[in-house]
């Protein structure tokens, strides 16, 4: 309560003076997600984690296409699943999307040439206003990356 | 650029020489006080600087013991604007070099869509002037040195489960602040200026040089 005032009496003193020069706004969700590994596929390596936007510059303006990542991380020791904080910044666009690959090799890279193929997936979180998800990726699309699966 | 530092920050560690602006006729014009800063108790200068892309109004008016009040209106074609307002002392006060350090608070406002700015702003000035000639010490060749940080506040919201929480964040940028210039004395009250401005505006984003031409005016009443 007493943060909250003395924000609120900081915020109200900066925009007195004039002195507010980016204003962000961020959602935050709390996400979890479950990876499922397409059984044509080996199993084995840890999981690479993308989170995007669903639009970034929403509108239709010239600027305006579709994802725009907002964080990327490992899951370690051969983790499938994930639960976290995500804080998705309104002020870059609209939306939640997850996207995950499986580092079969252990490269840090999806795919490459003589390399045996890496499965991936994407979801997209269909209701935000919750503040709270859980998604279930099957990671069955060989050498797909987000832009060739979403939208 | 270094060497001139050292030297100027020596002869400043110097001190004024006892009384030596306290004095009521120094034979110095106003464009001596505006071009090097520092001015007997009472008298007053102004400079009005037009050039590209820089624009100043600045005031002065000494008030004993070395020290001025300064006030000043800074912008650059009218979409970045600086006004402040400070103290200044005359550090060191020969016959031909006047050196004046200045502390100045200000605030920065920078109206272009894309690189809005607006933030408190202090600076820290040093004003060398070396005034020569019979008379009304005509010629003034003069440097000015400073540096500017703005501290420019974000607001970032965090909407979430628990309600909505505010966060502010600071970030600073840096302009240093350069120029040459030969002011003339045309009078005692009256002179003229003609300079070149080296700013380094937002450190390390490059700048280009500018230019300016100055009128001095000040002294009557003293």
């Amino acid at each position: 309560m007493r943060r909250a005032l003395a924000s609120l009496a900081l915020g109200g003193l900066l925009l007195a003076c004039g002195c507010v020069n980016e204003s962000y706004r961020w959602l935050e969700v709390d996400l979890r997600a479950d990876f499922a590994v397409d059984p044509a596929f080996e199993d084995g390596g840890n999981v690479h984690v993308q989170t995007h936007l669903a639009v970034t510059n929403p509108g239709g303006g010239v600027l305006s296409h579709p994802l725009g990542e907002i964080d990327r991380f490992e899951l370690l020791e051969g983790a499938r699943s994930f639960e976290g904080r995500v804080e998705v910044p309104l002020h870059r666009g609209e939306g939640l999307v997850v996207y995950a690959w499986l580092d079969l090799d252990g490269d840090g890279l999806l795919c490459a040439p003589g390399a045996e193929p890496e499965p991936a997936g994407i979801a997209e979180v269909e209701d935000l206003s919750r503040f709270e998800a859980r998604l279930t990726l099957e990671l069955s699309e060989p050498c797909r990356g987000p832009e060739a699966l979403y939208p | 650029m270094k060497a001139l530092l050292v030297g100027a920050w020596a002869l400043a560690s110097l001190g004024p020489p006892a009384g030596a602006i306290e004095g009521p006729d120094l034979g110095e014009s106003s464009t001596v006080q505006a071009a090097g800063g520092g001015a007997p108790r009472g008298d007053w200068a102004l400079e009005l600087s037009a050039g590209f892309p820089w624009q100043r109004l600045r005031g002065q008016v000494g008030v004993g013991r070395g020290f001025t009040v300064v006030g000043e209106f800074e912008t650059a074609l009218g979409r970045r604007f600086w006004p402040a307002a400070g103290v200044g002392y005359r550090m060191a006060d020969h016959a031909h070099l006047r050196i004046t350090g200045e502390a100045m608070l200000g605030w920065l406002v920078q109206t272009t869509p894309e690189l809005r700015k607006r933030g408190f702003a202090p600076m820290l000035r040093v004003r060398v002037a070396s005034p020569w000639g019979r008379r009304v010490n005509r010629w003034i060749p003069h440097l000015e040195l400073g540096m500017r940080p703005a501290i420019l506040m974000d607001r970032s919201v965090y909407v979430g489960a628990r309600g909505e929480r505010t966060q502010w964040t600071a970030r600073s940028n840096l302009t240093l602040w350069g120029s040459l210039g030969l002011a003339v004395a045309i009078n005692e009250h009256v002179g003229v200026d003609i300079g070149i401005d080296l700013p380094w505006v937002d450190v390390p984003a490059i700048s280009i040089p500018g230019f300016h031409v100055g009128l001095y005016l000040g002294g009557w009443g003293r």
